[in-house]
């Protein structure tokens, strides 16, 4: 048993050494956080985004990008992460060293490169397309492909980090399971159904969870590829609230288009709340 | 031939042409904008609008463009790169410096409130950096950060410290009670015990919190855009940013700032790679 005057001498330390981080939060998170919805309060800003037609292509942008992007994602990097596990071949070894380099490598620098690589005139892919005989594709030009774009360097930049926790999560798989199932003859389709996949279905889901967090938040991507364009059709609501602060130059409309989100956002939050361990108290 | 294939022998050799066929088209897949990225840097005005894969006449001309300024969007390279590289290692140093602290609180203290400390932790964590963006636009001006590095050094510091104080408290937890007691027995106090004996030990984990910080504070477009004004303060990000809005488009050279600009995180990355840990999900992942 700890004595009464230790246990507040405890409290004070405990409290003295969050002291940086418990300011640095009030200050840097929670006053914008509570700024941020007084700044929602304007309800007619409300009725201004209803009736305007790019805050409803927005949302369903939003809907298109997070729907596939994440889902598309989450399953590639699911199987990405499996062939990872085949470490004995050669050109696997190489793919573990070079896998996570468009995480690594800045949002910026790789948006640059998909910029050139996807130029109607002079980009590689309209290159090869035309030299198999295919027409050029104006790939920004078109409400489609622009979509389609985003989502495909989405994939590109951000598989990589999940693979990498889904391959940790298939590596705490007992290997004993996999050696027994091949001792009954078992094939890699009866592995994958009925080791792998029951034993990885948690991880699974918590990591779409939170990969669906943050891309809710998704910025770059869109701002940087589209721009929202063609005719601002391909905005999704984290650009198109922040051409309302800058461009438009209302901040509270800004804020005020993310308020459709927070359900969504605060629902997800607190799955995730819930499934995972409060740091420090395990 | 049926009989063949089914033989384990065939069976297998089959089974690696299908594993390294799929390999090769993945690392087509992560390479080939990196690749297509170097290649363009080094290639004349003339080849850049030839499709060749490889650089048939290499030469340094972006590069050296770029490093004497000597094109009006790259005017002021070495001062933006000098920016870049001190709001990243400030952001690095407040992340660093609150979590040595907080993680040493969570991982290692017994208290009251310290439950209620790392849930605040979890949730700051998971919240998307956008949603705080645009009230940091207003709220940055009010305390007179606006148009400076501070701004942005204090918002990711406040953002990016949770993660630094996990994979401290984790590390900090793991070191044995019976070391600590040990200490205390020869009249140590709490506070030399913390930086005589835990803080040399934790370099590693420092490694891995100061990379991730690094990583996120070098890559920020969306901060910079918001909290920044004056050409001479903004980041390499923005720079590169406003080369897609350019009419003119010297490609090679775009290409040379993006690779130049990759190097210092892919070098950091590569460094201190066995130390980055899963995160938010070592607890799911141990099973």
């Amino acid at each position: 048993m700890v004595a009464k005057g230790e246990k507040a001498t405890l409290t004070y330390y405990g409290l003295a050494f969050s002291l940086p981080f418990l300011f640095i939060f009030c200050a840097f998170i929670l006053y914008p956080l509570l700024y941020g919805f007084t700044l929602a309060g304007d309800l007619s800003k409300y009725q201004e985004l209803m009736q305007d037609n790019l805050y409803s292509m927005a949302i369903v942008n939003t809907l298109i990008y997070v729907g596939l992007g994440v889902n598309i994602k989450m399953v590639f990097s699911f199987f990405f992460s499996g062939l990872l596990t085949f470490k004995e071949h050669t050109l696997v070894k190489v793919l573990r060293v070079a896998y996570l380099l468009p995480w690594a490598i800045p949002a910026l620098s790789a948006i640059l490169s998909f910029r050139w690589m996807l130029n109607a005139d002079w980009g590689i892919i309209n290159y090869f397309l035309v030299s198999i005989g295919l027409p050029r594709v104006l790939w920004l030009n078109s409400y489609e492909s622009a979509m389609a774009c985003a989502i495909i360097f989405h994939i590109w930049k951000w598989a990589p980090l999940w693979t990498m926790t889904l391959f940790a999560g298939r590596l705490a798989i007992a290997p004993e399971l996999y050696e027994s199932a091949k001792i009954d003859g078992a094939n890699t389709l009866y592995e994958l159904r009925y080791i792998t996949m029951p034993l990885m279905k948690r991880l699974y889901i918590l990591t779409t969870v939170l990969s669906t967090i943050w891309t809710l938040g998704d910025f770059n991507t869109m701002w940087l590829l589209t721009g929202g364009d063609p005719g601002g059709k391909t905005h999704l609501i984290s650009t198109l609230a922040y051409k309302y602060t800058l461009f438009v130059g209302d901040v509270s409309l800004g804020v005020s288009s993310y308020i459709i989100l927070m359900p969504v956002l605060f629902i997800l939050i607190f799955v995730l709340m819930k499934s995972v361990n409060v740091p420090g108290v395990s | 031939m049926a009989h063949n294939l089914k033989s384990p022998k065939s069976k297998k050799i089959l089974s690696a042409i299908i594993i390294n066929f799929l390999a090769l088209i993945l690392l087509l897949w992560i390479i080939f904008p990196v690749y297509w990225m170097i290649v363009s840097s080094f290639k004349t005005w003339e080849d850049l609008f030839r499709p060749d894969l490889f650089v048939l006449n290499p030469t340094i001309e972006s590069y050296v463009t770029v490093f004497t300024q000597s094109y009006f969007r790259v005017h002021l390279f070495w001062r933006q790169m000098g920016n870049s590289i001190l709001v990243s290692s400030g952001t690095v140093a407040i992340v660093l410096f609150v979590s040595i602290f907080g993680g040493y609180a969570l991982g290692r203290m017994y208290f009251k409130g310290k439950r209620y400390i790392g849930t605040v932790t979890l949730l700051t964590y998971l919240l998307p950096s956008t949603f705080l963006a645009i009230p940091y636009y207003k709220v940055m001006t009010s305390y007179g950060l606006y148009n400076t590095p501070w701004a942005l050094m204090l918002a990711m510091g406040a953002l990016y410290s949770p993660y630094g104080m996990w994979i401290l408290s984790d590390f900090f937890r793991g070191i044995p009670r019976e070391i600590e007691e040990a200490a205390l027995v020869d009249g140590a106090s709490k506070l030399k015990i913390f930086y005589k004996m835990f803080l040399p030990l934790s370099g590693p984990a420092l490694a891995a919190v100061s990379t991730f910080a690094f990583l996120m504070a070098w890559n920020d477009y969306l901060f910079a855009l918001l909290l920044l004004s004056s050409e001479s303060n903004l980041t390499m990000p923005l720079v590169m940013g406003g080369f897609l809005v350019s009419d003119e488009a010297p490609w090679n050279l775009f290409m040379a700032v993006g690779f130049i600009y990759s190097i210092p995180p892919v070098i950091f990355y590569y460094s201190f790679k066995k130390y980055l840990v899963t995160g938010i999900f070592r607890g799911a992942v141990k099973s």
